[in-house]
């Protein structure tokens, strides 16, 4: 007998989160036209950051989420000004220089905190009914968490001024600079506010799987699938993708077999990159 | 050339093992620069055709008694024909897009290898893959012949029209179009050549005594990146190039990593140490010589060399400062 409450609650909790890992990928992609195959490494240092505040540091998980916020956005900012500013222009170098980075990141957690799986407390204990079947109260708070941060995001990018920059500079950068904005600020905003979405998204994913050194590159590389979908640089089209990819993931794992997890979302990817190369929602692939 | 054929007279069996390795992964490399180098198609997931080459070749020796010479070639012609039907819709994608489709294609056949861990032996790879020859120095010999045909099969090759085509598609696309010429066939042609190198290199190296048909040789992630900054640090477009950053990658990290058994730092593990040291190496060098070395060094035809150094350091240090 196929459970389809669990179906329908595993696809919404892993969705929202695949949504948040997409669209720090998806905003730097569409400001600055580069690959931040870094990105994984965030979702991985937002967990880390909070496992070390409550197991280690023995402190409150909101204290940790905090944490999280400060390191990823930090270690963007970092990563920006110190490497990525005087690359930008060559996107194949910024794609190998983030990943080798990543790989700094990974190995030196390993020698950090070892391999072994490490736990964040859930950020509400305790279980709620729904539609007759025990939920963890964890996911529900992940799910609606993460609409939070997504809310949050897209007041910030119509309605603040920083926001709204970021979105004339992905529109076409010579507009922008026209009107006066500062293209090397709305980089770096960009970077910062990818690397806190992300970090929270390790979080939240930290609290109800494991934390360990090598955590965000799945994540990472499933939100390729989600934002080629919904086309690379749109938000929209990564939230559309998000819960397209999200169904077919928790689909095949629940029905087929769970070893074919992350094996679906690859295929479809495929086949959309050669039908529909620009996605749903994006800008054109194919040139000339 | 000379000094590398007379490697076995001046080296110990254990250093000759390791530039035996080495030959094969700038083999490796010069066969992706073919594509990525040559025409700008930037492919990020060339460990796929690789490991199509090793594991059809292994595969088809092991369970239907076909002998090497034969298993190789078919392997290198599994490759080609991967390349060929992944390049017919892949190469009308441009830039990110393309880097994003190649870098899934190899985590999808791992995916697929672990589904059929009985035949493919999952994550672990084949484990008994037959040798070519053995002997320590034979196999050096091997290596020295792949590397050596590759080197000079793709430097003709280049220096004809086709490569004069290929680094055009590379500048400026339309132009080559107008002239008359069709762009995406020789993408496609350079794609399929470079997946037949590819996948001929690597199923040699899995019935060498250096290497065999496993995902953490031949297909996971970082096999691609290093296949990247190794073309990178020698210099992309350039045969030359490609085979010089090949080598110079693979021993400059087998060096490293011999140096830090010396390092007393207690208690931490000494791999993670070096490959760090080795990353971190490398980010400076992409920074700092973007064109690469063998370009900017050695090969003298492409602009005055210690100038064009000089030059890459000067913008590195004072973009440091800025």
């Amino acid at each position: 007998m196929v459970n389809w409450v669990n179906i329908g609650i595993n696809w919404v909790l892993i969705s929202s989160l695949y949504a948040l890992v997409a669209i720090g990928f998806t905003l730097i992609f569409g400001v600055g036209n580069v690959l931040n195959l870094f990105h994984g490494a965030s979702i991985t240092l937002g967990a880390v950051a909070a496992w070390l505040v409550t197991s280690v540091g023995g402190m409150n998980v909101w204290l940790g989420i905090g944490a999280a916020i400060i390191l990823g956005g930090l270690f963007n900012v970092i990563l920006y000004d110190g490497l990525i500013r005087r690359i930008q222009d060559d996107h194949i170098v910024v794609a190998v220089v983030t990943l080798v980075v990543f790989f700094i990141v990974e190995h030196g957690l390993i020698i950090g905190m070892g391999t072994t799986q490490k736990f964040i407390p859930p950020l509400i204990e305790g279980q709620t009914q729904v539609l007759g079947k025990n939920v963890l109260n964890n996911r529900i708070a992940v799910v609606a968490l993460s609409w939070v941060v997504i809310g949050a995001l897209i007041v910030f990018v119509n309605r603040t001024r920083e926001g709204q920059a970021i979105l004339a500079v992905s529109m076409s950068d010579k507009g922008a600079a026209l009107i006066g904005i500062d293209a090397d600020t709305v980089y770096r905003n960009t970077w910062i506010v990818a690397g806190v979405i992300a970090a929270v998204s390790g979080v939240f994913l930290g609290s109800f799987r494991t934390v360990s050194p090598a955590m965000g590159l799945n994540p990472m590389i499933l939100s390729f699938s989600v934002v080629i979908l919904g086309g690379l640089g749109s938000i929209r089209g990564s939230l559309v993708g998000a819960y397209v990819i999200g169904l077919l993931e928790v689909l095949t794992t629940s029905l087929v077999s769970p070893n074919l997890s992350g094996l679906t979302p690859l295929l479809a990817l495929f086949v959309v990159l050669v039908l529909r190369p620009e996605g749903l929602f994006g800008r054109g692939a194919v040139g000339h | 050339m000379v000094a590398l054929g007379g490697m076995p007279f001046l080296l110990g069996d254990l250093d000759l093992l390791k530039v035996t390795a080495a030959l094969y992964f700038a083999g490796f490399v010069m066969a992706w620069d073919a594509v990525s180098g040559y025409t700008g198609q930037m492919s990020f997931g060339h460990s796929a055709f690789l490991a199509t080459g090793a594991y059809t070749s292994a595969l088809l020796n092991a369970h239907f008694g076909l002998p090497l010479p034969v298993t190789i070639l078919l392997g290198a012609l599994a490759a080609g024909l991967l390349g060929l039907l992944i390049g017919l819709p892949v190469l009308r994608l441009e830039g990110p897009y393309l880097s994003l489709i190649t870098l899934i294609l190899p985590l999808i056949m791992l995916q697929v290898f672990i589904q059929f861990s009985d035949i493919t032996g999952g994550e672990s790879g084949l484990l008994q893959v037959a040798t070519l020859v053995t002997g320590i120095q034979d196999n050096y010999y091997v290596a020295f012949a792949v590397f050596t045909c590759i080197l000079l099969f793709l430097t003709v090759l280049m220096r004809s029209n086709m490569g004069k085509i290929l680094t055009a598609i590379r500048e400026d696309e339309e132009a080559v179009s107008v002239s008359g010429l069709n762009p995406a066939r020789f993408k496609i042609f350079a794609f399929t050549l470079s997946a037949f190198l590819s996948g001929l290199a690597a199923a040699l190296f899995a019935h060498s005594t250096v290497g065999s048909a496993s995902p953490s040789l031949l297909l996971v992630l970082t096999v691609n990146v290093e296949l990247i900054i190794a073309a990178i640090i020698g210099g992309m477009g350039n045969v030359g190039g490609a085979a010089f950053g090949g080598m110079l990658f693979y021993l400059g990290r087998e060096w490293l990593s011999g140096i830090s058994y010396t390092v007393p730092v207690v208690g931490l593990p000494f791999d993670e140490v070096y490959i760090i040291l080795f990353y971190v190496l490398v980010v400076v060098m992409l920074l700092a010589l973007p064109k690469g070395i063998y370009v900017s060094v050695v090969d003298r035809s492409s602009g005055s060399a210690l100038e064009s150094i000089f030059d890459n350091w000067l913008g590195f240090l004072t973009s440091l400062r800025g």
